[in-house]
């Protein structure tokens, strides 16, 4: 029956993207239905949605059906899931808003921006003034889904500005980021998965398609595809798990569970597992299929990494806990160090996509798909953090969930405004850009070195208590895996800088022009929270000790101005601190102040100068030539093409 | 005289800062006199380094015009400033150990990538084709390097960690410590596969002969710091000073700190030091030729890395129940 429900939403897909997403290319002068016919369809519709809105009244019928059913056949009545979500005002605010862009955005492209914008800073207005009804954790995701939102929105309002039907992309968005915050305060099975294919299904595949090329339809098909088949396992596996517990409440579930059999529990669970692991597009079987497409528009793209797809490492850390924690885990097939199997079979998944998609991320040329990989990369370490399940573990994978929403998504941006500002796809065409867009190339370059694992910045202290707490619980291998691969994520950082921002200038880069205030103001806050949360990891480990308490993990001692916790645990705002001091004793050194006396020359090329600087560039794909294809052998990654023949 | 130093002390004159520097040019020093005598030539006076920098000092400062100059001039700034704060976390045994609020030997070793990032930035902003093939050249000698130093990193902490009853350690403090009151981990036979992939990382991570690939003169012109002139040149070069005392300070921690204390400890530690750095890196250079890149990375991936990868299972499987 699933199957067939898989099926039937891939059908109707297509039809839907044959109607809308396709350029029409039939006979002019179509016009509307005749009235009777619009009728019928408006009542059939309308049925539909009162159907969606008040379930009740079906769902009663059923009940009485299958009461009555089990009466004759003696059997005992079994539980409904009350199929009426529960609906937080952020979410409500932002599905009301959704609508109201769609609407806005048939007469104005540029008022139905500012409408979706203002709609994501209400919705987390009503995210914070429910706080009562999330749990500590769901509470920050839930304020960070909003406000990274709002940034992403005000960047994609740029970002979009000379395209078409920008209102449905910003509704299709907004309703997207309404499924992740209702998602967040999901009290029972129903309403989590009701919001979970919200957020991951129709809205995104709608963001996804926006630019209605032949690529991203079938790209936004596959991942379509690949959602919903991960959905479905965590559907199958929810369903086994509250058929058997007898109840739908995350309450109820965990003592529910626990007195159940393990081996009647366990298939619910692994399969609900397989499905939060897909989502965040683990699993180094063909990363290519589970990584949300490159033919996005950029903001949805940074959405994607740095926000959407951390739903699998809160849901495993959630749900984890709602099923009962490591009491109930370690019953299922036993525990190793202390560690339950499950868990441990996800921190070893994790490890080996670091290493996977990190190494992937060094050998690619496209400007979106090295940063998409790099993402998996760094999921890899968030999900790494969360499953170990020790303290400093847990700490770890949050405190880079964090950094890195903030670091990959300014990315995003920026490679957003360059794409914007140059029209360039791959790193080929660009280079030299750094010149023109200084702020721009000063945010990539803070938010990648970081992201690369610099010390001290944010990115760093976040992998270190992952590489520290992996060490700890005695997973060696592991650690040595994820110290490997941020040498990979700076590898691809430094490449895309290289290629992008600095080297010889091409005739692209000497066309382009700094990004727009709309787009600067995002990156900008970003690059800011970033730096801040590097000085001063307090901020994030203050609320995360109280989650981890509230989670039921012994909480990290951490306190707001305090160093990193751990037993070795240092303070990157004393290394911080002694750095700028450094800099700032040798900085009169360069004498570069006032009045300073810096000859400009031309670079020395040997006195050669009848070749073209374009033609001097080493082609990206060279760049790391022969790295790239040890790599390449390594990871059965098609050879690069020779040089004539590359497209 | 173990007594934990203030961090500014430490930081700005002994044993980083000041005394770092001028211990870095004098090794230097020693290295270009030595190597001399070794091709038959006289050298130049100890003293030449310090009078290099001050020369430059001199000099006017050039750029190119194609340069990206933030991050031009910033890049020997940051590196510089990154190995003065690497001086601070290596420790020297009985006089100097750091306390875990500056780093740990995580920290150090990272912060050890630093130079090579600030070369790859320097070579890549000047927009010289000749920057830019230094620049591919540093990331290819990064990524063969960095995983042996990960995976003797880890072999050392497993087996101070493990032998010590406690999970592995990143405490360089504590490593000496250890060390000193069990003997040194060059006399143990289950480091020793780590102690050879050691031997093969710092000349590659110090950039010598035959790991000099980025900046081979007779190749790339110096590569990056073709460019650099004047005041920034001499960053760098206070920046690849200093890295010397930090690597081969870095190797004497992990692999053979000296019994000793006070001011026979520092004496000891500085013949250690010039003893390795005549003969592990001057000696070296001067007798080897350099490799190619693609030679030199796919050597790094077969030896330097089965040895690490070696040691640290010997360490992590054959550590556990060492009398401590």
């Amino acid at each position: 029956m699933l199957l067939g429900g898989v099926i039937g939403v891939i059908y109707y897909t297509r039809v839907v993207s044959y109607l809308f997403y396709y350029p029409y290319k039939g006979e002019e002068g179509v016009r509307e239905a005749p009235a009777p016919m619009l009728v019928a369809m408006g009542v059939l519709a309308a049925a539909i949605l009162v159907g969606g809105f008040a379930p009740g009244w079906q769902l009663n019928l059923v009940a009485q059906i299958g009461d009555l059913t089990a009466l004759r056949g003696a059997l005992a009545s079994g539980p409904l899931p009350g199929l009426v979500a529960d609906w937080p005002a952020g979410a409500t605010i932002a599905v009301i808003g959704a609508v109201a862009v769609a609407l806005v955005g048939r007469a104005s492209a540029v008022w139905a921006g500012r409408l979706a914008v203002a709609t994501l800073v209400a919705a987390l207005v009503g995210v914070i003034a429910q706080a009562g009804r999330y749990d500590l954790l769901s509470l920050c995701f839930a304020a960070l889904i909003a406000a990274v939102g709002a940034l992403n929105m005000l960047h994609a309002t740029a970002y979009l500005a000379h395209s078409h039907r920008q209102g449905r992309f910003f509704a299709a968005f907004t309703t997207m980021i309404a499924g992740l915050i209702g998602m967040t305060q999901a009290k029972d099975i129903f309403s989590f998965f009701a919001f979970w294919e919200l957020m991951s299904s129709w809205a995104l595949w709608m963001a996804i398609c926006h630019e209605e090329t032949a690529a991203a339809r079938r790209e936004g098909l596959k991942y379509f595809i690949f959602n919903t088949v991960g959905a479905s396992f965590m559907f199958l596996g929810l369903a086994w798990i509250a058929a058997r517990a007898g109840t739908f409440e995350f309450a109820a579930l965990g003592s529910a569970l626990s007195a159940l059999e393990p081996a009647v529990v366990a298939p619910g669970v692994v399969l609900v597992f397989l499905g939060l692991v897909m989502k965040a597009a683990m699993l180094p079987v063909r990363i290519d299929y589970q990584m949300h497409p490159a033919l996005a528009p950029t903001p949805v793209s940074g959405y994607i990494s740095a926000v959407l797809l951390k739903s699998g490492p809160w849901g495993v850390l959630k749900l984890f806990v709602v099923f009962g924690g490591a009491a109930l885990f370690s019953k299922l097939g036993g525990a190793v160090n202390g560690q339950p199997v499950i868990l441990y079979v996800i921190s070893i998944i994790a490890a080996v996509t670091i290493l996977y998609a990190g190494a992937m991320a060094v050998i690619q040329n496209g400007i979106k798909l090295l940063l998409i990989y790099s993402t998996v990369c760094q999921l890899g370490y968030v999900l790494l953090g969360v499953s170990l399940g020790t303290t400093l573990g847990v700490a770890g994978g949050l405190m880079h969930f964090v950094n890195h929403m903030m670091l990959k998504d300014a990315m995003f941006l920026v490679a957003g405004a360059v794409m914007l500002r140059s029209h360039a796809t791959t790193l080929d065409e660009l280079g030299g850009l750094g010149r023109r867009m200084p702020f721009t190339f000063g945010v990539f370059l803070l938010s990648g070195l970081s992201l690369g694992g610099v010390p001290p910045l944010n990115g760093f202290s976040s992998k270190w208590l992952i590489y520290y707490s992996a060490f700890e619980s005695g997973h060696w291998a592991l650690a040595v895996a994820a110290m490997i691969g941020s040498l990979f994520t700076l590898a691809a950082v430094m490449k895309f800088a290289h290629a992008a921002f600095m080297g010889t200038p091409t005739a692209h880069a000497l066309a382009a022009k700094e990004a727009p205030l709309a787009m600067l103001i995002p990156m900008g806050a970003l690059a800011t929270a970033s730096v801040v949360f590097g000085l001063f990891p307090g901020l994030l480990l203050t609320p995360i000790a109280a989650i981890e308490s509230e989670l039921g993990f012994a909480p990290i001692t951490a306190s707001l101005l305090g160093p990193l916790p751990g037993l070795e645990g240092w303070s990157p705002l004393l290394l911080t601190a002694l750095a700028l001091l450094f800099g700032v004793l040798l900085l009169p050194w360069l004498r570069l102040g006032r009045g300073a006396e810096v000859v400009r020359s031309n670079v020395h090329l040997c006195g050669v100068v009848d070749v073209a600087a374009e033609e001097m560039r080493p082609s990206t794909a060279r760049l790391y030539e022969t790295p790239d294809a040890v790599l390449r052998r390594a990871l059965f990654a098609p050879e690069r093409a020779a040089e004539g023949e590359e497209a | 005289m173990t007594s934990q130093l203030p961090i500014l002390v430490a930081a700005l004159v002994f044993p980083g800062g000041v005394f770092a520097l001028a211990l870095g040019l004098a090794l230097k020093g020693a290295d270009r006199r030595f190597a001399a005598r070794l091709q038959g030539r006289v050298g130049p006076p100890l003293a030449q380094p310090f009078f290099d920098i001050v020369k430059l000092g001199f000099k006017r400062t050039m750029a190119p015009d194609v340069a990206c100059a933030p991050v031009f001039f910033g890049a020997p700034l940051v590196g510089a400033a990154s190995m003065l704060l690497a001086m601070t976390l290596v420790p020297i045994a009985g006089v100097y150990a750091p306390g875990p609020i500056g780093g740990d030997l995580l920290v150090l070793i990272y912060l050890l990538a630093v130079p090579g990032v600030a070369l790859m930035l320097a070579g890549s902003s000047s927009g010289s084709p000749y920057g830019a093939i230094g620049f591919s050249r540093e990331m290819a000698m990064m990524l063969a390097y960095e995983g042996p130093i990960v995976l003797i990193v880890a072999a050392v902490a497993l087996r101070v960690g493990l032998a010590t009853g406690q999970g592995p350690t990143f405490s360089l403090s504590a490593i000496v410590a250890y060390q000193q009151a069990h003997g040194a981990l060059l006399f143990d036979p289950v480091m020793w596969p780590a102690v050879v992939a050691f031997v093969f990382f710092y000349p590659a991570n110090l950039g010598i002969v035959p790991f000099d690939i980025p900046e081979a003169e007779t190749e790339v012109l110096e590569g990056p710091l073709l460019e650099y002139s004047g005041r920034p040149l001499a960053l760098f070069k206070v920046m690849s000073a200093l890295k010397a005392v930090v690597v081969l300070g870095l190797g004497v921690a992990l692999f053979m700190p000296l019994p000793f204390a006070g001011v026979v400890g520092l004496v000891g530690w500085l013949v250690q030091l010039l003893a390795l750095a005549l003969i592990g890196v001057t000696a070296v250079r001067v007798g080897a030729g350099r490799m190619r890149i693609d030679q030199a990375f796919v050597f790094f991936l077969k030896w330097p890395l089965a040895f690490a990868l070696i040691g640290v299972i010997a360490a992590a499987y054959f550590s556990a129940g060492v009398a401590p």
